[in-house]
């Protein structure tokens, strides 16, 4: 998507994006549309800093903006598991949610980049399930590309200064009853990372039933989110339940083979 | 038992009475071996074998309209291992005949490859494929092919080795440069970035010429997949060309990899791998596969019609 501050406020539930910049003007850009739309709806909003020196960004009520405490290692479960309370805790504050702004460059230093592509791939099922939102800003001047390229392999979608479209290019939604997830727009291996991981955090969960797919709202999907949906089907002791499935979908799923999947 | 060794045979014939008699004869002495059976011709033809073969419901055989199973060669190797791995051990008689009157010149050195890969494909597989070819009907040309591509002829004189057999040089012939035609639609693409633009273009180009909604998508798919191959394997950039032919889109896809295995995309693969499927399922959905590779690049054409 295109990197600007309106698409910065109107990111909805469940988003997470990859946002680049490269420059300190269109950091400020993102990071202001990012907290309009947050006031707009009614989020709390959550800055997670890089450093301590950094300058504090002017807030208000619902803003809070902490740095990462580099003092300790990282544990990405740990981390998540409080990021679920500051939801909860939102949500009982009566907020309707909360947006997470990540300054990725506190993880310079602080952790190899194998571990950060990890924790990006896993944190999609926290998104997907809490319905929070997540602008992870990527300051180009200290990744690398081929990093950046991984990194964003696994978020719905990159916005960039030279991006296209208004939304991220998909979406994905953890659905309560029955369990399963809502999937939007385009996956392709530019963004088809974010996939597996909401998947096999849901399988545990399955008790038995099919997981529910539902994909009225998916434009594409290639054949790496193809076989993560197929992954998923022989994981699950119920198989998959894809809903609203155009024919060439449900044609490359039985061009596949034989699987667990039925379609309604 | 008959033996264990794959034969490939060209029934080579020259009139109906020739053709009906070879066919309904090997049906029916398979039939007597209890021997599975597939047979996929042209459906005017299926129906002509199905009537000598005569005996009413008999579930050993299996009727495969080939103008809509075989329309793209490409799709025939692993429909057909499939089946032969579901009757494994009962040495099944394939009846194929990829080649008939009308077929364009691209399909028809299409149909050279597939016979020339068979040889390959069939390796260790226990089963006999006999393919009719009408020396009447058919170009010269595609009966030279069929003599080189197959190791045993069939005829009325009986059945020969074929002396002209030579399937790698076959498909070496065949493995000849594919040109965009100049008013081709052109889109380079070196990101993973530029893929939602690829598919858009094609998906927006097919439903204007009239390509359904569903051809269009699938159309999509391919494309993506192909150019995620580029992006993927061959480590670097690659061009798409879109055009018309008649009322069918072409797609072309041209990068700086190479397919070392001429049976990429022909063999059938697990439901999960993560590799191999691609153009698997490319040749599935599209209605003729055109490959060209070397170590200097590949050229990947695919054709969608109405």
């Amino acid at each position: 998507m295109k990197a600007h501050a309106a698409t910065a406020a109107d990111l909805a539930p469940g988003d997470h994006v990859c946002w680049r910049f490269g420059d300190d003007d269109s950091h400020r850009e993102a990071l202001a549309g990012f907290i309009d739309g947050g006031r707009r709806d009614n989020y709390k909003i959550v800055h997670y800093r890089a450093d301590l020196d950094e300058p504090d960004v002017p807030g208000f009520g619902r803003f809070v903006s902490t740095p990462v405490d580099v003092t300790r290692p990282f544990d990405a479960d740990a981390w998540i598991a409080m990021l679920v309370e500051v939801v909860e805790q939102a949500r009982a504050e009566g907020f309707a949610g909360v947006r997470f702004a990540g300054e990725m460059a506190w993880s310079r230093g602080h952790l190899a980049d194998e571990r950060l592509i990890a924790y990006e791939r896993q944190i999609n099922a926290f998104y997907a399930q809490t319905g929070a939102i997540g602008l992870c800003l990527y300051d180009t001047r200290r990744f690398e590309p081929g990093v950046l390229a991984e990194i964003g392999r696994v978020h719905p979608d990159t916005a960039t200064a030279d991006g296209d479209g208004d939304a991220p290019l998909a979406r994905l939604a953890v659905t309560g009853a029955p369990l399963g997830v809502r999937l939007t727009g385009e996956f392709d291996a530019s963004n088809g990372g974010c996939l597996e991981p909401v998947l096999a955090d849901l399988v545990p969960h399955a008790n038995g039933h099919p997981l529910v797919v539902d994909v009225a709202a998916l434009r594409f999907a290639d054949l790496t989110a193809v076989t993560a949906l197929l992954r998923a089907a022989r994981t699950v002791p119920g198989g998959l339940r894809i809903l609203g499935a155009e024919p060439t979908l449900e044609r490359i799923v039985r061009l596949c083979g034989p699987a667990p999947v039925v379609f309604a | 038992m008959t033996g264990s060794v794959f034969t490939h045979t060209a029934l080579l014939y020259a009139t109906a009475a020739e053709y009906l008699d070879a066919t309904v004869t090997y049906v029916r002495a398979a039939r007597e071996e209890d021997r599975p059976v597939l047979v996929a011709v042209p459906g005017a033809d299926l129906e002509r074998i199905r009537a000598g073969v005569g005996g009413g419901d008999d579930d050993g055989v299996t009727w495969w309209d080939a103008e809509a199973t075989s329309r793209n060669p490409g799709r025939i190797i692993p429909a057909l291992l499939d089946y032969c791995a579901r009757h494994a051990g009962r040495r099944p008689a394939l009846l194929g005949q990829p080649m008939w009157v009308g077929r364009t010149g691209a399909e028809r050195a299409a149909v050279a490859v597939h016979e020339a890969l068979v040889n390959r494909a069939f390796v260790g597989v226990d089963a006999t494929a006999l393919c009719p070819y009408d020396t009447a009907g058919l170009h010269s040309s595609d009966v030279a092919a069929a003599r080189r591509t197959h190791p045993s002829l069939a005829g009325i004189a009986g059945l020969a080795a074929s002396a002209d057999y030579a399937p790698d040089s076959a498909l070496a012939e065949r493995n000849a440069p594919l040109v965009a035609p100049a008013a081709a639609t052109a889109m380079p693409y070196d990101a993973i970035g530029a893929l939602r633009w690829l598919r858009r273009a094609v998906g927006e180009r097919a439903v204007a010429m009239g390509l359904s909604e569903d051809r269009a998508a699938d159309l999509e798919f391919v494309v993506t997949e192909l150019a995620t191959n580029t992006l993927r394997h061959s480590g670097g950039s690659g061009v798409l060309h879109l055009w018309a032919d008649g009322d069918a889109l072409v797609c072309q896809v041209s990068d700086g990899g190479f397919l070392h295995d001429p049976l990429t995309g022909r063999i059938p693969v697990e439901p999960t791998a993560e590799r191999g499927r691609g153009l698997l399922l490319t040749h599935q959905m599209c209605d003729l596969v055109e490959v060209f590779t070397g170590p200097a690049g590949t050229v990947i054409r695919v054709r969608m019609g109405r």
